[in-house]
């Protein structure tokens, strides 16, 4: 069995010292009681021999208690009260008879400053309800309309004209198509959320309930749409406003339905009849053009942050158009005006057999796109535009 | 100068100028203050009538056919009136003290010896004395009072706060602007150093073997010598100072 040895002290042997410990607590060895009596003797033997006058005065003494000595000053009494019993017994009466101060207190526990710590808290809170969008998605309990709401999309740029709250039914059609709004259609694609801008709860239960407005709205367009689809060519006026929906046949709704169905979803119908300004959207909602008044457009490739336009060639306000991709926009108007583009800066005139006002567009690509004229009638390009069918059965 | 110490220094000036006004707002305001101060320097109320004598001299009572001459002229306004007035006060205090401290009988020789086991004071009479350990004694505190020599004048100053006056570490503190935690490591600091200096000087100085050294530690702690002040004023033990608390300031004026 080995010796142990002895434990070693501990690597810092330094005593932290707390408040108000009155006297120095150290271990001390043999020599150092004898050092503490002969110290204090001598210290005092020291003090008392010295007095050759010179002692602080008390405006002086004042002045070092509120240490308003300068460095000078300060070093000078030191000096003369460090072997001056005297002084050295004036500047602990000094010490003794000082009031006691204020406990101190940390800055942000002034009074003067507590108002700080709501504000800054009711600041952060702020900049972070500005700064940070909530990206939380709401759960609508509405069946029928959950797989489109579940998506919280943000409000599409609406046409200033046509404010959802008055437009009628097709410009409710057109702000809403099928499946809801672009961004939602998009968002769904993606399979991710889109969140609003910073708005809240109750705004956005306020969008929502519009939203479904909107989308029940646009099955009676869509029955209206097919109820001007399935009537025969009756060689209406241009310009004439579509037959209102009244009460379409079961029928008419399912071949609504079915066109609408048949409708490729990065390819959407926009219809603003009357609208001065229309919006067409394309299958990346970064892009999207702005039909203006005289037949020009204006394209944006940010989401609608910067315009540019660009001129069609067209005289007459278009009204609706379908880009199933940024790069391809097919654009119609009254009198039979049908463009195209396939870089989405660039437009050509397409030729159209019929002179008659065209209300909307579909469309899958450059080459394929469908368009309803205003009297019903249906027609179907494969080829870019060279060559035109009415859908059979139409 | 402080815009504080201004005011106080104009409020002095209509003091001393006998505006009555003035004369009532500081005694509402500065009495209770300078009260409190005669009691912190004495507990039992002795110093309450040096205020009261303050009183009268910063008031300024002429005296037979002179003209009224206020203590509060020599106030200059470095420092606040309250503090000036404690400054004052203190200075009287320890005055008086120092004059009865002088006037009162040193003990003779055996008075400053401890008390024995039967209550009488051990003599030396009979002990033949032992001169290794009285050289021994007075090689320590020659040592000492060199090395005491060689410190430096804040160091000494604290030395003298702490081992004399018989300050707390935090009033040593606040004489020397320091922290108590730094007033603790500069005593423990300048303690080792002097214990150190002796010890070189006992060994290289006095040529004493280390054994030598430890009989003068040892005598100086079994007497600590006439030259101690405190068994000459008859309030100190044999005890290290470092072993008391607190004391009055008044024991080493």
């Amino acid at each position: 069995m080995g010796v142990r040895k002895p434990l070693r002290p501990a690597r810092n042997r330094r005593r932290i010292v707390l408040y108000d410990e009155p006297r120095v607590k150290e271990i001390k060895t043999d020599r150092d009681v004898p050092m503490d009596r002969l110290l204090a003797a001598a210290l005092n033997a020291r003090a008392g021999s010295a007095t050759d006058g010179g002692c602080l005065d008390a405006e002086t003494l004042a002045a070092w208690a509120d240490e308003a000595l300068d460095a000078r000053e300060r070093a000078s009494a030191e000096a003369h009260a460090a072997d001056c019993a005297r002084c050295q017994a004036l500047l602990a009466a000094m010490v003794k008879t000082r009031p006691p101060a204020a406990e101190a207190r940390s800055w942000w526990r002034v009074p003067a400053f507590g108002w700080l710590i709501p504000v800054t808290v009711a600041a952060t809170a702020l900049v972070i309800w500005i700064a940070v969008p909530n990206r939380v998605p709401v759960q609508i309990s509405d069946g029928g309309a959950q797989a489109v709401d579940q998506v919280t999309a943000p409000q599409a740029p609406a046409p200033r004209s046509a404010p959802l709250e008055s437009a009628p039914l097709e410009d409710a059609k057109a702000q809403t198509p099928p499946g809801g709004s672009p961004q939602s259609q998009v968002a769904k694609e993606l399979g991710r959320s889109v969140a609003p801008p910073s708005v809240d709860l109750r705004e956005r239960r306020k969008e929502e309930a519009l939203e479904k407005d909107a989308f029940r709205a646009e099955g009676a367009a869509a029955k209206a749409l097919s109820e001007a689809v399935s009537v025969a060519p009756a060689a209406p006026s241009a310009g004439a406003a579509p037959a209102p929906a009244r009460e379409p046949a079961p029928s008419q709704s399912a071949d609504a339905n079915t066109m609408r169905a048949a409708a490729p979803a990065s390819a959407r119908v926009s219809a603003f009849a009357n609208a001065p300004e229309a919006l067409v959207v394309s299958s990346n909602p970064s892009t999207r053009f702005r039909l203006l008044r005289g037949g020009n457009v204006q394209r944006s490739a940010d989401a609608g942050a910067t315009w540019r336009t660009e001129t069609t060639g067209a005289t007459d306000t278009l009204t609706a158009g379908a880009s199933p991709s940024p790069s391809v926009c097919w654009l119609i108007g009254p009198s039979g005006t049908v463009l195209l583009s396939t870089d989405g800066r660039s437009w050509r005139r397409v030729a159209f057999p019929e002179t008659v006002d065209l209300r909307s567009v579909a469309a899958t690509d450059h080459e394929n796109a469908t368009v309803t004229a205003a009297d019903g009638r249906v027609f179907v390009t494969t080829d870019g535009g060279r060559t035109w069918s009415r859908t059979p059965g139409l | 100068m402080n815009a504080s110490y201004a005011r106080d220094l104009e409020l002095a000036r209509q003091c001393a100028a006998g505006e009555e006004p003035a004369w009532e707002r500081f005694v509402l305001e500065y009495r209770p203050l300078l009260y409190r101060a005669a009691d912190a320097l004495d507990a039992s109320g002795g110093a309450r009538d040096l205020a009261d004598s303050l009183y009268a001299d910063l008031y300024g009572m002429p005296e037979s056919g002179s003209e009224r001459r206020s203590l509060f002229r020599y106030f200059q306004g470095r420092s606040s009136l309250a503090t000036w007035l404690r400054a004052v006060l203190a200075q009287r205090y320890v005055d008086r003290l120092r004059a009865q401290k002088r006037l009162e009988p040193l003990p003779d020789e055996d008075s400053a010896l401890p008390l024995g086991h039967q209550g009488r004071r051990e003599t030396r009479a009979g002990d033949p004395p032992d001169p290794d350990r009285v050289r021994h004694v007075g090689l320590l505190r020659e040592a000492l009072g060199r090395a005491i020599d060689r410190l430096d004048t804040r160091d000494r100053l604290r030395l003298g706060s702490y081992y004399v006056q018989d300050l707390t570490l935090a009033e040593t503190g606040r004489l020397m602007k320091e922290h108590e935690a730094t007033v603790s490591r500069q005593l423990a600091r300048t303690r080792r150093d002097l214990r150190k200096d002796v010890e070189r000087q006992l060994r290289e100085d006095a040529g004493l073997s280390e054994a030598q050294v430890a009989e003068c530690f040892e005598s100086a702690s079994e007497d600590a010598g006439p030259l101690d002040l405190r068994l000459m004023l008859g309030d100190g033990g044999p005890e290290a100072p470092a072993a008391r608390k607190k004391s009055a300031p008044d024991r080493s004026v």
